[in-house]
């Protein structure tokens, strides 16, 4: 393989990214220039910037030469809290925008020591394949026996072929399937949402191992360790106690209460039954245990064990896969959310297309009377035909929600909740006005992560109720800052131990790389990568009417809340005020 | 009368999902916090600061409004929520 002599990188990386085409089996590196990484860090602004400098937006997202980009970041592997994650960048074919995804832990650390920022894969591999980064050497080995298994049982198979020097980013059957919404697995976290499953397994590789030793320098390693201390210990306090102690799942009895916990395909706000689904019910007949990625002191993993499998719950999870199916039984939330994991599926993706599809039952558009709402044996048996695609049924909700709606027309698009195709997460946008925003004009689609605009909402800043152009500025802020938290990389649950998120990052950065970086440009850095991530959905063919929510939130109030009303007038004025905030024209084109 | 709501961390420390203040009702944001401190002391010690709640957790009107001003007047037999001011999942 082509090597790259890579002179004085700046502290925190190597300078370069390895660039694999999987068809002949060839890799190099190829020299990421200081200005190139000052201007896009790592993680989701980075991969963005190669996914940009590819060419790509016009492809097939399956086709061989649609690139699929692992990404680090210069905190990987130094001694700060969360630092150990890792963006998985490509255009979606869920969406056919652009899609990051962030997962955690080892793979992000030795990853990076197969000596690379990045990792570019291309092409389409002749068999079906592992593909093996070893300190930088890069092969294909044969993966004909991991074919069909699911993800833990493949993890297994790998550490017994390959030993536990390496680390493993596996794909399960949905995405061997292609499913547009599975997610590429590492140590039972996922690069979910958007498909990358089906990317990867679209060149016919079914895992990657990596294993390195090449390390990285720190400018100021006395300054950098002492910063890290603090930041450790502040991540124990009470900015990150909620994840910690109760995990995600806490969000679920409140947001009932307030009514932004969405029901039914998003019918309703409240669920009735949600007691019997929260936390504290499943800690009650389930063993319950608390885990972290590496590298991490929150440690916001709350696991529980449903016969001899350990499954972790999140919010979403728990909301997707229980209320907005209907779904009360916590016993079988927890299947579901298993299986999801185990299959390799995005559970919002798979909980949005089930619910869509049993409202579709519901008004005779889809034949499938079984599957009801509330039943459980229903999203079970959903959730692996979906996967396995081998009934009509499967096939049709593995579409994902608005490919299934312009299939059974009747208006069904009308109640297909999703932006840009990507279905929503678990808060009512009627009732959570800033965050409908943020979620109409996201890039990757109806993001809550990639938004965070919900932080305004949960505030005295802002009447959550009443959408204002004034909320544009808020939206932005949060947009922002989860830009630069997903390149830095930093998890987001980190986000409120910052006084100054800016200035203080930009300290630590000076501390990794030795560049004189500040809060502004920090800011402005925030901003170009939203702007890169827009600039790449234009080349897609993104148009303005992408730019909103589907119509059932604008003509219809969720059936318990009468008073939830999300005005078109407002949200498109909001967005004009969102584009021109951007810098862009007051329809979205980048001017 | 009020009734506070606790929710996550303050349902935690405070050890009760719900509580209420019959007599008196106080009129203020404030003052309920420095009543409920007496009564919760491992609340008060994790989640107020003086007369309001620290910065991590955030009041609610009603199941409506969101509040932080410690002069915030409680409509009579208001209900005050308690919670996480990060709702991230």
């Amino acid at each position: 393989m082509k090597s790259l002599a890579t002179s004085h990188p700046p502290g925190g990386y190597h300078g370069r990214y390895l660039r694999i085409d999987v068809t002949s089996g060839q890799a190099e590196y190829r020299q990421l220039s200081e200005k190139l990484l000052r201007e896009f860090l790592g993680g989701s602004g980075l991969g963005t910037k190669l996914l940009l400098d590819e060419g790509t937006a016009t492809l097939d997202p399956l086709s061989p030469a649609a690139p699929l980009i692992f990404v680090f970041s210069p905190l990987v592997g130094s001694p700060l809290t969360t630092s150990a994650k890792f963006a998985v960048v490509h255009k979606s074919p869920l969406t056919q925008r652009i899609n990051d995804s962030l997962a955690s832990s080892g793979f992000a650390i030795h990853g990076k020591q197969t000596g690379c920022d990045a990792i570019v894969i291309v092409g389409r591999a002749v068999q079906w394949s592992v593909l093996v980064i070893d300190d930088g050497k890069v092969r294909l080995e044969s993966a004909d026996e991991f074919r069909g298994q699911e993800i833990p049982d493949t993890e297994a198979m790998l550490r017994s072929r390959f030993g536990r020097d390496y680390n493993f980013a596996v794909i399960g059957p949905a995405g061997e399937n292609l499913v547009p919404f599975s997610t590429i697995s590492h140590a039972g976290r996922h690069a979910g949402r958007g498909g990358a499953g089906a990317v990867l397994g679209s060149k016919n590789i079914k895992a990657i191992a990596v294993r390195g030793t090449q390390r990285v320098k720190w400018h100021n390693v006395e300054k950098l360790t002492a910063a890290a201390k603090d930041l450790s210990t502040r991540s124990f306090g009470p900015a990150t106690a909620k994840y910690r102690e109760l995990g995600t799942a806490a969000n679920l009895l409140v947001f009932n209460r307030l009514k932004v916990l969405p029901t039914r395909n998003f019918q309703r706000a409240s669920f009735a039954e949600a007691p019997n689904i929260a936390p504290e019910a499943m800690a009650t007949a389930h063993a319950h245990t608390r885990s972290s990625c590496v590298a991490c002191t929150i440690g916001c993993e709350h696991i529980y064990q449903l016969g001899d499998k350990s499954v972790r719950m999140e919010y979403e999870n728990l909301f997707a896969l229980g209320p907005l199916v209907g779904v009360s039984d916590a016993q079988a939330v927890l299947k579901a959310s298993q299986r999801c994991d185990a299959l390799g599926i995005d559970t919002i993706s798979t909980g949005g297309a089930i619910a869509f599809a049993m409202e579709c039952v519901e008004r005779d558009l889809l034949s499938a009377a079984w599957l009801k709402f509330g039943d459980a044996d229903a999203l079970l048996r959903a959730i692996e035909e979906l996967a396995a695609l081998k009934t009509p049924l499967g096939r049709q909700l593995a579409l994902g929600t608005r490919a299934l709606a312009h299939e059974l027309g009747n208006d069904a698009l009308a109640f297909a909740v999703q932006v840009k195709g990507l279905e929503l997460p678990g808060y009512e946008p009627r009732a959570l006005q800033t965050l409908a925003l943020g979620l109409a004009v996201g890039t990757r689609g109806a993001d809550h992560n990639r938004s965070s605009a919900y932080e305004a909402d949960f505030s005295a800043a802002t009447n959550r109720r009443a959408l204002t152009p004034e909320s544009a500025e808020l939206a932005i802020a949060s947009e922002d800052r989860a830009a630069l938290l997903d390149s830095l990389i930093l998890c987001k649950f980190l986000r409120r131990v910052f006084t100054d998120f800016n200035t203080e990052t930009a300290e630590l950065m000076r501390l990794v790389t030795g560049w004189d970086i500040t809060a502004q440009e920090l800011a402005i850095t925030a901003r170009r990568i939203i702007h890169a991530k827009k600039q790449f959905n234009i080349l897609a063919g993104w148009t303005p009417a992408e730019d909103t929510l589907p119509e059932r939130f604008f003509s219809e109030t969720p059936h318990d809340d009468a008073t939830a009303q999300l005005s078109r007038t407002q949200l498109a004025a909001a967005i004009v005020r969102y584009n021109q905030l951007r810098g862009w024209s007051d329809e979205g084109w980048i001017v | 009368m009020i009734t506070i709501e606790f929710y996550g961390i303050p349902r935690l420390r405070s050890g009760v999902a719900r509580a209420v203040v019959m007599d008196e009702q106080p009129r203020t944001l404030g003052e309920l916090w420095q009543r409920l401190a007496i009564q919760y002391p491992r609340f008060a010690s994790d989640c107020l600061i003086e007369d309001r709640l620290q910065s991590h957790y955030i009041a609610n009107l009603n199941g409506e409004r969101f509040v932080e001003d410690p002069h915030t007047l409680l409509p009579m037999d208001a209900c005050v929520l308690v919670l996480s001011a990060d709702a991230g999942g």
